[in-house]
């Protein structure tokens, strides 16, 4: 027989004293694994917004600069007015490449969601934000006048959305990015118009100013401008100009990413942290588990060493049979990591508030196999030093004290 | 070739003191013969076969196996000599748990290089004739002591090594038993297989070839 064979057979029937190693290596795995993923889906939901922001400043109204920063991480609904005679001040500033609008507009009661969502209005003659990316994903489904959903937005059978009692078609849904756009419908300024039109027909007052039309909304008041710097500009610089002669409050892409990436690094470092502990807890607890029960089968031993097996073959079985009960325990606490992780993606994306997503199936596999190795080499020291005590003694001195 | 001690010698520490196991013992295991050491508990047999088998190193004298000397070897020269020429069974029970009866006899060819056909050949004789046949499938902690003796009576016969070297090997079986081991020890000698036998019964000492009588670590030829 050949020690896997044996230390497989011991392992099924139960004769090996490893329940509680098994059980920390499980909970080893576990933290490992769903430590990883978190970390992966924060980092990757962290590129995607990096990847989405397109602008590197967005000049929003006094005091909404908040509100904004909750629309791309988490898709909170916001609604806000901006007099878009500031479109021509921006434009003309020094170190401006390009201007354009949009208009944030929550929708009470849109078919798909049993909460308000965010209606997000780009103007098709300069949008330089969302068209780009719309474009990537959608070039072929896109059609004038439809709505493209975020991932997250539920559509109605037939391909459809009703907001205000009418009934919209959905020509493309966007990729998942774990950012707060995947909870938001990307519609032009017509069907802002046409949206905000229905709302006034039913009661429903939009921005700020009461009693406003779509195009009241559209021409006169916007949500926020979308500001693009020239190459060679500093954006503090232009910022600061902006704030000179618009009276709104500024959100800076890179501060919007900046503030997502501390939060991260702050995550990950306590995943880190708790990974290295428990790693360093479990092996010390591990190796007193094997040491133990390694001192319990010392007859065992006797009788391989009686057999003829060596101080070389003890401490390969002994290290075998530690790391296949660490990697068994493994598996089953990624399985239970994974049980606990993917339903609840949603929820602890939204607790975290941070942009989230879950990563690709290679990745994943990528941290599996992570998971494994680190879990199995917790078990190496212990089952080296196990293995010393067994392999060391005297074949007649172990069935001595095995049998007492 | 033969198993042969000169001049061994192997003391003890109990309880502060020191105390004698083998005084000087000569002893050799003939191949093709059945060699007892008879005597009462405590009088050194089981020592001597020990050291005639590496497990315990004397404080002097020397034991060679088909003339090596063995405790001029290192330990693990001295495990792998066992693995490929010496199948022992043991006084106390010794089988593994979580292994069925019949792995527990194929585990000895896990640590030689025996040749793994010809013992499967002789293993089915072998349990065949100890009465085995049902108990193949059977985990260690089912199995009455006798039967545990008899799977470890198999286990050290399996793989065909060229000496025997048996603790009380009847000392939990019956009559008919016993006798059926003898038989088959008996089968095995003349097959050219070298077997020592340490036991307390006279019937099964008066089966053997050549007898000892173990006194005091005092070997003598009866």
């Amino acid at each position: 027989m050949k020690i896997r064979e044996i230390v497989f057979r011991k392992i099924k029937n139960g004769k090996t004293g490893g329940a509680a190693a098994f059980f920390f290596a499980v909970l080893l795995s576990f933290t490992v694994f769903a430590g990883t993923m978190l970390y992966s889906s924060l980092s990757k939901g962290a590129d995607n917004l990096k990847a989405r922001l397109g602008a590197d400043i967005a000049v929003v109204p006094k005091g909404q600069e908040s509100n904004y920063q909750g629309i791309i991480l988490n898709g909170e609904p916001i609604e806000c007015s901006f007099e878009r005679k500031y479109e021509s001040t921006i434009r003309s500033l020094e170190g401006v490449e390009k201007v354009t609008p949009v208009i944030y507009l929550a929708s009470l009661n849109a078919s798909c969601c049993s909460v308000p969502i965010q209606i997000i209005g780009y103007d098709p003659e300069t949008d330089f934000v969302t068209t780009p990316w719309i474009s990537d994903e959608c070039v072929s489904k896109y059609k004038e006048g439809s709505l493209i959903v975020g991932s997250n937005i539920a559509i109605d059978e037939g391909n459809t959305l009703t907001f205000f009692g009418r009934v919209y078609e959905v020509s493309a849904r966007l990729n998942k990015t774990g950012t707060g756009m995947d909870k938001s419908v990307y519609v032009s300024f017509d069907v802002i118009k046409q949206l905000i039109k229905d709302g006034n027909e039913k009661g429903i007052k939009f921005g700020d100013e009461s009693s406003l039309s779509g195009e009241d909304i559209t021409e006169k008041y916007v949500s926020a401008f979308l500001v693009s710097v020239k190459e060679g500009y500093s954006v503090d610089k232009v910022a600061g100009l902006i704030m000179r002669d618009v009276p709104g409050g500024i959100v800076q892409s890179k501060s919007l990413y900046n503030t997502v990436t501390t939060g991260i690094k702050l995550i990950s470092d306590t995943v880190k942290m708790l990974i290295i502990s428990v790693f360093a807890a479990i092996t010390f607890v591990t190796a007193i588990l094997h040491i133990y029960r390694v001192n319990n089968r010392k007859k065992e031993w006797a009788v391989y060493r009686m057999m003829g097996g060596t101080g070389t073959w003890i401490r390969s079985y002994i290290l075998t049979e530690s790391m296949t009960l660490s990697l068994l325990g493994g598996i089953v606490g990624i399985f239970f990591a994974a049980l606990f992780y993917f339903p609840f993606s949603d929820l602890i994306s939204e607790q975290i508030g941070l942009p989230f997503f879950v990563p690709g199936i290679l990745q994943i596999i990528g941290m599996v196999v992570l998971s494994l190795v680190i879990t199995a080499l917790s078990a190496v020291i212990p089952g080296i030093i196990a293995g010393e005590i067994a392999s060391g003694t005297e074949c007649y001195v172990l069935m001595r004290e095995g049998e007492n | 070739m033969s198993v042969v001690s000169n001049n061994i010698v192997k003391e003890y520490k109990r309880r502060g003191a020191s105390f004698t196991a083998l005084d000087d013992v000569d002893i050799e295991v003939k191949e093709g013969k059945i060699t007892a050491i008879m005597g009462r508990s405590g009088s050194g047999k089981s020592t001597l076969l020990n050291v005639l088998a590496g497990m315990i190193k004397p404080e002097s004298g020397a034991v060679t196996i088909d003339g090596m000397n063995i405790f001029e070897k290192d330990l693990r020269s001295r495990d792998k000599l066992r693995a490929e020429k010496i199948g022992i069974v043991p006084q106390s029970h010794s089988l593994i748990s979580g292994l069925t009866a019949y792995e527990n006899i194929i585990l000895q060819n896990s640590f030689s290089e025996h040749d793994r056909q010809s013992g499967e050949g002789t293993l089915a004789e072998i349990v065949t004739f100890l009465g085995l046949d049902e108990l193949m499938d059977v985990y260690p902690g089912s199995l009455s002591g006798g039967e545990m003796k008899r799977v470890s009576i198999a286990r050290a016969l399996f793989g065909n090594l060229k000496y025997l070297f048996a603790d009380e090997p009847t000392g939990e079986l019956d009559n008919d038993n016993s006798k059926k081991v003898m038989e088959l020890f008996r089968s095995q000698a003349e097959r050219g297989k070298g077997i020592l036998i340490v036991t307390h019964d006279k019937l099964v000492a008066d089966m053997a070839d050549i007898v000892y009588t173990m006194e005091n670590g005092k070997l003598s030829l009866l």
